[in-house]
């Protein structure tokens, strides 16, 4: 499985590299803008992500502005449900302070930080990723 | 091709952060904006009023940000020295990414000669130092820092703090990461206050 983290603190990066590792191949990225090029050309290579983890408070593109377009990418790329990516927001922010309405129904699952290792894993085994 | 998934404006909006970190605020124009986005200057047009409005979307963006900091900070179970030591870390992490941004708060007081940014820096600024501000005096309340220093003091000391690390890093090269730097001068001021 290719696996694309978008995080802008080191320290979760490295945390979720070394999480999702035993996955598959994990590409790590700072920025929403870099987020929505690699997603885009990962597609142009035929080598999409099968799961992005995207933080909502990102320099230059949020969560949210990322999620929209990365969606957007597999809609001009007339991707079926199997061939999206399945997408985890994740933010320092509780459930209540994620804003549901701008990422519409656009995400998979949400998750908050402090990422819990077990939470994460029955995440991906309710999307059917492991 | 990916940008063009990218809203238009938003890309408008992470450019003239860009022109402004390199070269300030008095080199923002329609015509570096077009250059820089490899577009007509007329096309700015389609997308804002004029550069005036490039500029309180610039701001508006940055004061968004603050915003979220807050609400995550405000939403933390945890005490209020803590929480001041969260509120310095995510403000370093963000700056540590997107250092270009933080030419917008130090251009605070050009910022606050045009009307139309006045309001919205203004109110961020005090916004920031009002919640920061609220946390040291709750701390000092619940008595997890003593008051050898004042709540105001404080808060002055800490902000300084993270401004002249960032004035800092326009200038010289660090071989450190402005968290690494600001959190370890922040936790030293905590400690020192600490009950």
């Amino acid at each position: 499985m290719k696996i694309l983290v978008a995080e802008d603190d080191a320290a979760n990066r490295k945390f979720l590299t070394k999480l999702l590792a035993k996955f598959g191949d994990v590409t790590v990225v700072g920025d929403g803008f870099q987020a929505v090029k690699n997603y885009m050309q990962a597609l142009d290579d035929r080598e999409p992500y099968q799961l992005v983890c995207l933080d909502v408070m990102m320099p230059k593109l949020d969560g949210y502005k990322a999620l929209d377009a990365i969606r957007g990418i597999e809609g001009k790329y007339a991707l079926i449900a199997q061939e999206k990516a399945k997408i985890i927001m994740i933010s320092a922010l509780d459930e209540g302070g994620f804003d549901e309405e701008m990422a519409g129904n656009q995400y998979d699952c949400y998750m908050s930080k402090p990422i819990d290792i077990l939470e994460f894993e029955m995440n991906l085994k309710r999307m059917g990723m492991i | 091709m990916s940008d063009s998934f990218i809203s238009r404006k938003d890309r408008i909006i992470a450019s003239a952060i860009e022109i402004i970190s390199e070269s300030g605020l008095a080199s923002l124009s329609t015509k570096s904006l077009a250059m820089k986005e490899n577009m007509s200057e007329t096309l700015i047009y389609k997308y804002f009023g004029g550069i005036n409005e490039v500029l309180i979307e610039v701001v508006e963006y940055f004061a968004r940000f603050d915003r979220s900091i807050i609400r995550t900070v405000q939403g933390k179970d945890v005490s209020n020295v803590e929480k001041i030591h969260e509120f310095f870390d995510t403000y370093a992490i963000y700056y540590d990414n997107y250092i270009e941004i933080s030419a917008i708060v130090l251009n605070y007081e050009e910022l606050l000669h045009n009307t139309g940014t006045r309001e919205i820096i203004g109110a961020c600024i005090e916004e920031r130092n009002r919640f920061l501000l609220q946390l040291i005096q709750n701390a000092m309340s619940d008595r997890e820092i003593h008051s050898t220093f004042s709540a105001e003091e404080l808060k002055c000391i800490l902000m300084g703090i993270l401004s002249s690390q960032l004035l800092d890093r326009r200038l010289t090269i660090h071989s450190e990461t402005l968290r690494t730097e600001v959190m370890e001068s922040i936790d030293k001021i905590l400690m020192l206050v600490k009950e």
